[in-house]
């Protein structure tokens, strides 16, 4: 259980930072090639997301596989830890997001 | 020695991070203003030549300006901007026509339903409004298409 909690932890944060960090240094690249930085870091938040939240999952195939062993085993306890790591990822991915949207003072899309 | 190297690298990169937080909003502002000024600058350029062209044919009533406007209010003013100047590049051809001789059906459907590319994406455009004169206005709205992205995992 300690474990499953430290993963989704983790999770978490990967997806955040894969969202904070893209953007950031993308938006700096954005400056050097004459590009709004502003308006780049939202399409680039907006982009990345859903890039962080299968970075956070180290590949969406064993995931995938997971799931299917589940379902086929009837073993819902292991679907329902995929979920949740999907979850954790998103809720990184997406808070990421919104803090890149209030620093760029944009609108969600 | 390494080390050091590394985090005088990573500090550069935290002070451009900081410095384009800090700017970005008067960077974008600049961003906007030039590209609305490189989409009247090629606006004012083609009437000149087309006004150019027609000298000779002064007397007679012709379109010297097209105007556009859109009929919903968008907060995307980058995406406005890209979609003016993809429209202003179809609408051209209008300046120095005769206007007694300008279909107004032909006028009409030169954008209506038609899709256009702007900001990484493709519009369909819809006109509200058509109103001939020497200063021909078109009052438009649009909507997105929807496809998949080709950056989508």
């Amino acid at each position: 259980m300690n474990k499953l909690l430290d993963t989704l932890v983790l999770n978490v944060f990967i997806s955040c930072g894969v969202i904070l960090g893209g953007t950031l240094l993308g938006s700096v690249g954005a400056v050097f090639t004459g590009q709004a930085p502003g308006h780049s870091m939202l399409e680039l938040a907006g982009k990345l997301k859903i890039w962080a939240l299968v970075a956070a999952m180290g590949g969406t195939f064993d995931t995938i596989k997971a799931i299917e062993t589940g379902f086929l085993g009837w073993q819902m306890g292991v679907i329902a830890k995929q979920v949740l790591l999907i979850l954790s990822s998103f809720l990184g991915a997406h808070a990421g997001y919104l803090l890149l949207l209030y620093i760029a003072g944009g609108n969600s899309r | 020695m390494k080390r050091d190297f590394s985090l005088i690298v990573l500090g550069v990169l935290l002070g451009a991070i900081s410095m384009n937080i800090h700017l970005a909003s008067r960077l974008d502002t600049l961003y906007l203003d030039r590209e609305k000024l490189r989409v009247s600058l090629y606006e004012t350029t083609e009437r000149l030549k087309k006004i150019e062209a027609q000298w000779q044919d002064h007397r007679t009533m012709l379109v010297r300006e097209v105007e556009i406007q859109f009929s919903k209010e968008t907060q995307d003013v980058f995406l406005e901007v890209a979609l003016r100047q993809a429209v202003i590049k179809l609408t051209q051809e209008l300046v120095g026509e005769k206007l007694d001789l300008l279909s107004p059906y032909l006028a009409v459907q030169l954008l209506d339903r038609r899709i256009v590319e702007a900001d990484n994406g493709r519009y369909r455009l819809f006109v509200r409004t058509l109103i001939l004169s020497e200063k021909t206005t078109y009052i438009l709205d649009y909507e997105p298409l929807t496809a998949q992205s080709d950056d989508e995992p």
